[in-house]
């Protein structure tokens, strides 16, 4: 019981949680191994965080399993516009924290639990950027809570499946363009924007449901054996709905005030996206010192479901405002591999190719969706990990992952902007796993 | 130990370098532009009158410093000087929180909060005139006709030079003239070839232009109501406000581009806007509402008093006299020259197109560029959104116009100088970056 309270204390980590790495706004790198691998892992299975990559996958475990991470996200966001050679974000470090455990009671049964940090984004510049009326800062957090078990059916098949309740958070910063002409009653040329700050924090309830296979096994007395395993996840779709949002609105001139008032509530509904995985992965050894193995994810997130946002304010003088996204449905394609010395050292690599929901003008004619508030575009990432096991009951595993894009100049026509974007991101993830 | 510490600074390197995504500094070009030296023509909107009056802050966000402060990203030798004011200038319109209500205070309207913060610079009276010694790339002149800018014979070469310059005339019973175009030398009317806008054009040595000629020629028609005055002067009847015949328009415009012609300038012209998209037209509605429904106005024509309709445009002027009840009954009906009614609206946008053909077929003939600021400001008096601001012809909160309801705010001639810079661009492969829109403001609303 000592032990499970270190793994706990890991947890407060993540309260800075939020990041932006994917397609989109999700981050599919939620274990330390699962990094290692692209974020592949609905096929290979291979720690507590199959919880959350494929319930199903949780009859691959064996007694009490618990993992736990935190990946240090530094990322760097240039842009360039047509009027300025470089603006650089001044994002920060991002923490997203993952916590699983998978139980064993009895043979053909296994629970778990998943919490971690499934969707998240955050950008920040300069305050009085060239987009400030777009965005100064926004983030975006999500914390999933996901008490899940599996059944085995039959040697080959388990099937699984989890609850999942999400608690969300957002927050945006951007300047308002009403200039204010007096200062502490001197009357000024350089004039002082207004600013609007929106905070929500919404729930959404949802589910996980997957199939794993064991499709087939060859051993033989030599120690060279092979396994070749499939798995099948499916996340739904999680609508939140902020009732309560609140607006501040600062250094609004005072004639205006009955437009803007000091305060005010709002509501809107965010709809995070359904995810579909297929993977597989193929194990082998040709001695008992040496283990391989291989895997590869499909990954399909519907993020035609984030067509548009819309905010209904309590004050009838204040606009209801939309933003129109049209993100599309993406895909993406996660590989890794690893090599296993004397069951004890592993290393392994990953590559991913992902697809943006995010939609260009296409022709550049056509009106464009690309927001500065999150930079995204068709990228690729390569990782490498490795893990130790120090005893029995303990391993712990590092990872480092990069992605770099550079875009051309992209439109997002509703707000009249347009950059090129170029974007690096280094991820450090270091996690522990104890298992009894 | 020393394997660990070079592993160490390949790995710092390394990652040092995996974390630049900055963008190198882009190098811009004028194309096969020449912009040794750039002049700008025109009237208010080109010398960056704002708010009714012409000020330091309007002046520096005028459209041709914005163009020139781009130019300079290409052609950092390039200067562009304009004759600028000091501080408030002739004074400007400022907005002051009155009773609950947003209120225009104009310059020289010290009533409201005891001393006018916007009030004439005291160095207005006397300014320009020590200015004419210079030689500036910015000659806009608020006021001006394209009309006085070109004579067609000697008499009207008198009547130009005595309308555009300023100068004591004891026959015509002391100063006169404009005082916007104090900086320019235009020497005596009372000399045999007095100095008219053509001629500063044509010893301005330019070797690019900007050319935004014509506005005044159907604006002062259209801002008095379509009333057009007859004054009778020693040199014969001038009718005030007249709108110029297009083709007395086209040949004065043929003779200012044949000037830069000649000098071998290359340059841009601009096309008129119509007038009846801009604030000072579309602020006071034609109509009242009662019960629910439109009761329209009653307003005086050139045909008799008669109710208005959508057609009718009355003038920003009128605003308080309408907020006061004139118009409801016909015994008190809107004055003619705060209504431009719809026969008047015709004769504008008849003219308004014709000039906007000609500048256009000149331009082309002499191989100018040519900036359809017509097409754009009616696109603009809709809506259009940079940068995540959108504006207007909203007065006041519309963002691009100001509190005359006429000549834009900063944000309005940073789009215009947008505009003309794209037009170079496109014109002369040139790539001068146009301005972040972003970083100028609108109207200065009072405190916070």
């Amino acid at each position: 019981m000592k032990k499970l309270c270190i793994l706990a204390a890991l947890l407060p980590l993540g309260v800075s949680t939020s990041t932006l790495t994917a397609g989109g706004f999700q981050i599919p790198q939620q274990s330390i191994k699962s990094m290692a691998f692209g974020g592949a892992f609905t096929g290979y299975c291979g720690d507590a965080s199959t919880a959350f990559y494929n319930p199903a996958g949780m009859n691959n475990l064996f007694g009490q399993n618990f993992t736990a991470g935190v990946m240090g996200l530094f990322p760097y966001v240039s842009l360039q516009t047509p009027s300025t050679s470089n603006i650089d974000q001044t994002s920060k470090l991002y923490t997203p924290i993952d916590f699983y455990w998978v139980g064993s009671f009895c043979n053909k049964w296994r629970v778990g639990m998943s919490i971690n940090n499934q969707f998240g984004s955050a950008a920040s510049y300069p305050s009085s950027w060239e987009g400030q009326y777009i965005v100064q800062s926004i983030s975006l957090k999500t914390y999933m809570f996901q008490p899940t078990i599996s059944y085995q059916i039959c040697n080959k098949l388990s099937i699984g499946g989890g609850f999942v309740y999400t608690l969300g958070t957002f927050a945006d910063t951007k300047a308002i363009p009403v200039a204010s002409s007096t200062v502490n009653g001197t009357l000024q040329q350089t004039a002082q924007n207004g600013e609007v700050t929106v905070n929500g924090t919404g729930h959404a309830f949802g589910y996980n449901f997957g199939l794993f296979s064991k499709v087939w096994q060859h051993g033989s007395d030599s120690g060279a054996n092979q396994c070749l395993q499939l798995g099948v996840s499916y996340r739904s779709g999680l609508p939140f709905t902020v009732p309560n949002g609140n607006v501040s609105f600062s250094q609004i001139p005072t004639s205006l005030a009955t437009d803007f008032p000091a305060t005010e509530n709002f509501s809107t509904n965010v709809n995070m996206p359904a995810v579909f995985t297929a993977g597989v992965a193929f194990k082998f050894s040709c001695c008992k010192n040496w283990n391989f193995m291989v895997t590869y994810d499909f990954n399909y997130t519907f993020w035609s479901t984030y067509d548009s946002l819309h905010f209904n304010f309590s004050n009838p003088n204040t606009p209801a405002q939309g933003f129109q996204y049209h993100w599309k449905n993406a895909a993406a394609h996660r590989m890794g591999a690893e090599v296993t010395y004397l069951k004890k050292y592993t290393i392994r690599i990953g590559y991913y190719i992902d697809q943006t929901p995010t939609q260009a003008g296409s022709p550049p004619s056509q009106p464009g969706y690309i927001s500065p508030e999150i930079v995204d575009a068709n990228s690729n990432g390569f990782c490498f990990g490795a893990g130790v096991k120090f005893c029995k009951h303990y391993s712990v595993d590092l990872a480092y992952l990069r992605s770099d894009f550079t875009t051309g100049q992209e439109t997002w026509s509703q707000e009249g902007f347009s950059a090129a974007y170029h974007r690096v991101i280094n991820i450090f993830g270091i996690g522990v796993n104890y298992q009894f | 130990m020393k394997k660990t510490i070079l592993y160490t600074s390949v790995a710092a390197i390394a990652l040092a370098s995996c974390t630049k995504t900055q963008f190198s500094s882009q190098t811009y070009s004028p194309g096969s532009a020449n912009f040794t030296k750039m002049v700008a023509v025109g009237n208010s909107l080109t010398q960056g009158y704002m708010d009714g009056g012409l000020y330091a802050y309007g002046q520096s966000n005028s459209y041709p410093s914005i163009i020139a402060q781009q130019v300079k990203l290409a052609v950092p030798s390039m200067v562009f000087n304009q004759p600028t004011v000091t501080g408030n200038g002739s004074g400007y319109i400022h907005l002051v929180y009155l009773n609950g209500q947003l209120t225009p205070i104009e310059p020289g309207d010290d009533s409201t909060a005891g001393s006018n913060p916007c009030d004439a610079d005291a160095s207005w009276a006397t300014w320009g005139t020590s200015l004419q010694v210079n030689s500036y790339n910015n000659l806009g002149e608020a006021g001006i006709l394209l009309t006085n800018c070109v004579a067609l014979n000697s008499t009207q070469a008198i009547i130009n030079n005595v309308l555009t310059g300023y100068q004591d005339i004891a026959a015509l019973g002391g100063t006169v003239g404009n005082p916007y175009g104090r900086f320019l030398n235009y020497g005596s009317a009372l000399v045999a070839n007095p100095t008219n806008y053509i001629d500063l054009i044509r010893s301005s040595k330019a070797t690019f232009f900007t050319c935004w000629l014509g506005n005044n020629d159907v604006l002062g028609y259209a801002t008095s109501g379509g009333v057009v005055t007859d004054v009778s002067t020693p040199l014969g009847t001038i009718a005030e406000n007249e709108i110029t015949p297009p083709a007395v328009f086209a040949q004065k415009y043929d003779s200012v581009l044949l000037a830069f012609y000649n000098m071998g300038a290359q340059g841009v012209c601009a096309t008129i806007p119509d007038v009846t998209t801009i604030p000072f037209f579309n602020t006071v509605p034609s109509y009242v509402m009662v019960n629910g429904g439109k009761q329209y106005l009653w307003i005086t024509t050139s045909a008799g008093v008669r109710q208005a309709t959508d057609g009718d445009y009355i003038i920003l002027p009128e605003y308080n006299a309408v907020v006061a009840g004139q118009g409801v009954y016909q015994s008190n009906p809107v004055p003619n020259n705060m209504v431009l009614d719809a026969t008047e609206v015709d004769s504008v946008e008849i003219a308004t197109n014709a000039y906007n053909a000609s500048i256009k077929s000149l331009a082309a003939q002499y191989n100018f560029a040519l900036v359809d600021m017509h097409a754009y400001l009616t696109t603009l008096s809709s809506s259009i959104t940079v940068d995540g601001m959108t504006m207007t012809r909203q007065f006041v909160q519309g963002g691009a116009f100001g509190l005359d309801g006429v000549h834009p705010t900063a944000i309005g001639y940073a789009l215009i100088a947008n505009q003309f810079i794209a037009t170079i661009n496109a014109k002369y492969g040139a790539t001068i970056p146009p301005v972040a829109v972003s970083n100028y403001r609108g109207c200065l609303f009072p405190s916070y």
